[in-house]
């Protein structure tokens, strides 16, 4: 899979390859017994990210997962927190795809195969998997997708992943209550769904892949009411047992007729919550949790990654793709200026700035994040010229120029944030900084307080697209500063309707460079994720898209 | 219970009520000199330390400057310098700026604080007590009521809320210690004024057609003032904690500005592989606090009037 | 009595109440917009119209308010924006577990200072270790002796389980760490009126009458004592709900201290501030307690209070 091999010859691949080799990896593993697999053998890695070791594996134990706040809903519509976010993409609930290889884009997961596109484009024929069932036993059909779409996007539900599907033919309607059923939506027969897009969109292929797109039972909705929210019925390899809000933990036993049959291996999987980050370092060292589901935050990870012995026990990097940069309020007459803007990018001294993240991120100058697949990047990175800075402030017109900088009280903006002062200070930039939880930092935001703003982004939709789309482009729902490049808009209109992968990036490739080139926003490091699990977890694998696979690790005895 | 070794009464009775200081029930000129004696010693000693910490904070401009990062001076692996490493007498913080230099920047801004949130918290409290506790009527009745209604609302919550309003800077802080606290002060000084008021002497003056201001002025306050400075010296100590606690929330004075209490905060999150960066300011704020406690109890004991019971035995 | 009884509740009933109005105007004043703490940031303009009109905040505030009042005096806190249920529900959920974390807390403080202060009266010498510790837990913020605690007697001495869980073994070290910050203050009263006791006159005659030493202590000393501990435990229901906010969330217990710190942090208005009348409630209700006990044990203590 190494380099950018010609498309056909990939979603070939994927589709006869990927669900074979994952029953392949599976039947693997299966303890003694274990009903037989369908599929051919093909190589492991193929849809398992990472294979790992598949000797000695074996069934039973329960895995206790640390989170340190409530999910905000197992309804795979409604909730978009870290915590729910793993719940629903790779416990509960089952998407038509998944994400593969530790840097490869979707393999069938609910669907049998990789979608039929049409020559224009705009056509997606999903072949369903056979024998999909939920977890109340009966079996999926492609109607129940077209329901399940056509409640996200019911205004009443409020559902934020809404605005994704609006590229479906007749979605608008819908949402705007002008129409009951969605228009580009049909279930050809059981197993098969045909989605018609009112233009050709290249992330739809990755919308595939999130969580709110897999098929939820009407009845189970229906019946649970607002309880959906806390105990819902999915099609994942998971079936939520108990929820207990008052002792703060969630129960989780193997779906009986989960499609990848023979897993899960482990017996039971338990959430907790509400566990501040301290206490779940001591918890994991101290073999009391299995798993923490934010991987580590920058203040913890210090007493890690410091130690070899710790880091190589419990520590497991992770490939992520996101970026961290300072967003600039283009409102303000100063920072509309991009002299100014690109002052402050040569001011940042990545290297320093970034040591206080212990290792969850790495310096770097551009928009996108450092590793992209598939992408030939053109734009060049900042790095560190005072000089510079102070003669583009000077060249201005900006004598002292004072910003106000707002940042979340997550890790490690505080402390990063501090260094970023002093930086500042050095090319005669006066800062002053405002920490605030992320609810008060999105109204402060929506309101268009401050200049400055801390912000990290993954990229979940595997393109850079999602990046641009979410908070460049002039209509982005990220775009809370006004930021207005048309150049940007139009490039970026076009990498969406681009034929290939390929095509889409080489384009993206240019509006990253303007991007940069224009300094939109000071870019400072490309985001990593240090995953911490027990040295007792085998075949642990993770994904910065959804979270922990626990469908396929087991428990060394 | 009834296991606790019960020396004789009779043997215990003289020594305990001289330990226990004087009470003016029971007049015992020798031992309310003795406590007298202590209570001086202890209230020196106190303020001894108090200088010698206001000293140590107007020493900042030796101590170079709190903001400067010293990125050479980490680990390789990124730690911060342990105590007396690099060339940083008490180390570094997480993000290597010198520990000492934060210390001491912090006591300023810690003391400062104490010192002036104690004043309006006291002020303002003592206000309110002394006009309810001497005028009486439904006065009274309205402001008490307005007093339980704080002393009833919880107090850390109510900070953050107030913190969110008024900021997060050293004004802030200052009203949300005032807001949180003069209710207390308050209610102590009420119960006192009441209690001075049913006392023969205010009843006198009264009674001899004394004005009601001056009766206040001449015969309630000095009897309060000794009160008022203890209320005020334990309240320092208890402004300290409480900034500590707010810092830790998010709450309290914002870095990069060093304060104790945020230091504290910021060294509970690195305590785990930097203990220093916990324990030099906690000893700095057990410093304070203790001179704080020293002076009201000194203040306490030196007081023949008083009947609180001492939260220190010496 | 009666009437003073009765007198009491409408005054605590009048605080609550004022408790309420106070958290109504806070509601405006703090910061934070509830159609997008419901909506999370995602949501679109229209959604947020929607969600503002369910929750009618753009009727004018005397309309507000009184809708408030009436629910609130009908028992309904509002729905939490974060979590959609109805505030009353997850703090009666929260309670119990809070109420557990303080009851053990004051069983410590008063296991601890009680016996602490009796060994202190008894001395015939002055103790400089009640002093000392006094300074150290006084000027100790709650949440470092938590951590440190957590660290000590959790991580290295793995001696109580710190695995996150809510039973009784996990209760051990929030407990400790909330009673060793009170225990002090009760050692102190409890040497006090100890010492007071066992030198007046009634203990004198007592002695001399020749009654048994075990007699006198329960008979005459630890009624003595009854009274200012009743006063200090009514005082420690509002020092607890402060202290719970630190420990429960450092602990990870699942009460109301640590719903407080998220809901301030999520801007849930309507769960902040129903944990705040409900917090308050329980203050007065305390208060009103402790005083009746008071006057029931020492009839002297009923003539002093309003």
């Amino acid at each position: 899979m190494a380099g950018p091999p010609p498309l056909p010859s990939r979603r070939h691949l994927l589709t006869f390859g990927a669900a074979g080799a994952a029953a392949a990896f599976l039947s693997g593993c299966g303890g003694p017994g274990s009903p037989p697999r369908p599929g051919a053998l093909a190589h492991v890695g193929a849809w398992a990210p990472g294979p790992g070791d598949q000797s000695g594996a074996r069934r039973g134990g329960h895995i206790i997962t640390a989170w340190s706040n409530e999910a905000q809903s197992y309804d795979p519509a409604i909730g978009w927190d870290l915590h729910s976010w793993e719940a629903i993409s790779t416990v509960l609930h089952a998407p038509l795809y998944q994400y593969a290889g530790p840097a490869d884009g979707p393999a069938p997961h609910a669907a049998a195969a990789m979608p039929k596109v049409s020559a224009d484009r705009r056509t997606y024929t999903v072949p369903l998997r056979r024998g999909v069932r939920f977890h109340n036993g009966r079996r999926v059909t492609a109607q129940d997708y077209v329901w399940t779409w056509t409640r996200v996007l019911d205004p009443e539900l409020a559902s934020w992943a809404s605005s994704y599907l609006l590229g479906i033919e007749g979605a608008t309607e819908v949402y705007e209550k002008k129409a009951k059923k969605v228009r580009g939506l049909e279930a050809l027969d059981d197993h098969t769904l045909r989605i018609r897009l009112s233009e050709p969109d290249i992330l739809f292929q990755a919308l595939l892949c999130q969580p709110y797109m897999a098929a939820l039972p009407k009845e189970e909705v229906e019946r649970l009411g607002a309880g959906f929210s806390r105990t819902p019925v999915g099609t994942g390899p998971f079936r939520i047992t108990r929820y207990d809000s008052k002792r703060q933990r969630a129960l989780f036993r193997p779906h009986d007729h989960y499609f990848w049959r023979g897993t899960p291996l482990i017996d039971t999987l338990e959430y907790r919550w509400g566990i501040d980050y301290p206490l779940q370092a001591l918890q994991l060292s101290g073999g009391k949790v299995d798993v923490l589901g934010e991987g580590l935050v920058p203040s913890q990870a210090a007493r890690f990654t410091a130690d070899p012995e710790m880091r190589e026990r419990f520590v497991h990097p992770v490939p992520v793709r996101g970026s961290q940069w300072i967003t600039t309020n283009h409102k303000r007459p100063v920072l509309k200026d991009p002299r100014v803007r690109q002052a402050l990018s040569w001011a940042v001294d990545r290297e320093q700035l970034t040591r206080v993240s212990f290792g969850l991120s790495d310096p770097w100058g551009c928009a996108f994040p450092k590793h992209l697949d598939r992408y030939r990047r053109t734009a060049r990175p900042y790095t560190h010229d005072p000089d510079r800075a102070r003669a583009l402030l000077k060249e201005a017109g900006v004598g002292r120029l004072r910003l106000r900088f707002l940042h979340g009280t997550q890790d490690p903006w505080p402390l990063m944030a501090q260094v970023l002062q002093q930086q500042f200070a050095s090319v005669g930039v006066e800062i002053t900084l405002d920490a605030m939880s992320e609810s008060a930092f999105e109204l402060a935001t929506s309101k268009g307080e401050g200049d400055l703003y801390g912000t990290d982004m993954y990229i979940v939709l595997d393109s850079a697209l999602e990046l641009v789309t979410t908070c460049f482009t002039s209509d982005a729902a990220q775009n809370y500063t006004g930021y207005h490049n048309k150049r940007v808009d139009a490039l970026t209109a076009k990498a969406r309707k681009a034929p290939t992968v390929e095509a889409s990036n080489a384009i993206l490739a240019e509006v990253e460079k303007e991007l940069t080139e224009d300094a939109a926003g000071i870019y400072i490091g490309s985001l990593n994720f240090l995953a911490a699990r027990s040295p007792d977890l085998r075949n642990y694998q993770m994904r910065g898209e959804t979270g922990s696979y626990y469908d396929r690790l087991w428990v060394k005895r | 219970m009834s296991t606790v070794p019960v020396t004789p009464p009779t043997a215990t009775a003289p020594v305990a009520t001289a330990a226990s200081g004087p009470r003016p029930d029971q007049p015992r000129p020798a031992a309310r000199a003795t406590a007298r004696t202590a209570g001086r010693r202890l209230w020196l000693t106190g303020l001894c330390l108090l200088g010698f910490l206001v000293v140590l904070a107007l020493c900042t401009p030796l101590a170079g400057s709190p903001y400067t990062i010293h990125t050479d001076s980490l680990t390789s692996q990124g730690l911060p310098a342990g105590v007396g490493e690099n060339g940083h007498l008490l180390g570094t913080d997480a993000i290597g700026r010198d520990l000492f230099a934060r210390t001491l920047f912090g006591l300023r801004a810690t003391l400062i604080i104490a010192l002036t949130a104690n004043l309006t918290s006291v002020a303002l409290g003592a206000v309110v007590g002394l006009v309810a506790g001497f005028y009486r009527g439904w006065f009274e009745q309205v402001l008490m009521r307005i007093v339980d209604v704080f002393l009833s609302v919880p107090t850390v919550l109510s900070g953050l809320a107030l913190a969110s309003i008024v900021g997060r800077g050293t004004t802030g802080i200052i009203i949300v210690v005032t807001a949180l606290y003069w209710a207390w002060t308050a209610r102590l000084v009420h119960g006192e004024t009441v209690r001075l008021r049913g006392r023969g002497f205010v009843e006198a003056a009264l009674a001899h057609g004394v004005r009601r201001h001056t009766a206040l002025r001449r015969h309630v306050l000095p009897h309060l003032s000794t009160i008022l400075l203890n209320v005020a010296a334990l309240n320092g100590a208890a402004v300290v904690v409480v900034g500590a606690g707010l810092s830790y929330l998010g709450a309290g004075i914002q870095p990069p500005t060093p304060e104790l209490g945020n230091m504290l905060a910021d060294g509970s999150s690195s305590m785990t592989y930097a203990p220093h960066t916990l324990f030099v300011p906690l000893v700095l704020v057990i410093a304070t606090v203790l001179a704080f406690v020293l002076v009201a109890e000194g203040l306490n004991r030196r007081n023949p009037l008083s009947e609180r019971r001492s939260w220190l035995d010496a | 009595m009666a009437r003073r009884i009765a007198v009491r509740i409408l005054l605590g009933a009048f605080t609550v109440l004022a408790v309420v109005l106070l958290t109504f105007v806070l509601q405006y004043v703090v910061p934070g917009d509830p159609a997008r703490s419901i909506a999370g940031p995602k949501a679109t303009p229209e959604v947020l119209k929607e969600i503002r009109g369910q929750l009618r905040l753009d009727d004018p505030w005397w309309s507000q308010l009184g809708h408030y009042l009436s629910s609130v005096l009908q028992g309904d806190l509002g729905t939490s924006y974060s979590n959609d249920r109805p505030v009353l529900s997850l703090i009666l959920e929260r309670l119990p577990a809070t109420a557990a974390l303080a009851a053990a807390a004051l069983v410590v403080e008063l296991v601890l200072g009680g016996l602490w202060g009796m060994w202190e009266a008894l001395r015939p010498k002055r103790s400089w270790l009640l002093a000392t510790v006094n300074v150290g837990l006084l000027s100790m913020p709650v949440f470092s002796l938590g951590f440190l605690l957590l660290l000590l007697f959790g991580y290295q001495l793995p001696i109580f389980p710190i695995d996150g869980g809510s039973g009784p073994a996990q209760l051990v070290l929030p407990a400790i760490t909330l009673g060793l910050m009170g225990s002090p203050y009760y050692a102190n009263v409890v040497r006090d009126s100890m010492r007071e006791a066992l030198s007046s006159s009634y203990v004198r005659t007592a002695v001399s009458k020749g009654l048994s030493r075990r007699r006198i202590v329960s008979r005459h000393v630890l009624r003595n004592i009854a009274s200012p501990v009743t006063t200090l435990i009514g005082m420690d229901v509002a020092v607890f709900l402060s202290g719970v906010v630190f420990v429960e969330k450092i602990f990870a217990w699942p009460g109301i201290g640590q719903m407080q710190t998220e809901a301030f942090a999520d801007l849930d208005r309507p769960l902040l501030t129903g944990t705040v009348i409900v917090a308050a409630a329980l203050v007065v209700t305390a208060n009103l307690l402790v005083d009746l006990l008071r006057s029931a044990i020492d009839p002297r203590a009923a003539s002093e209070a309003p």
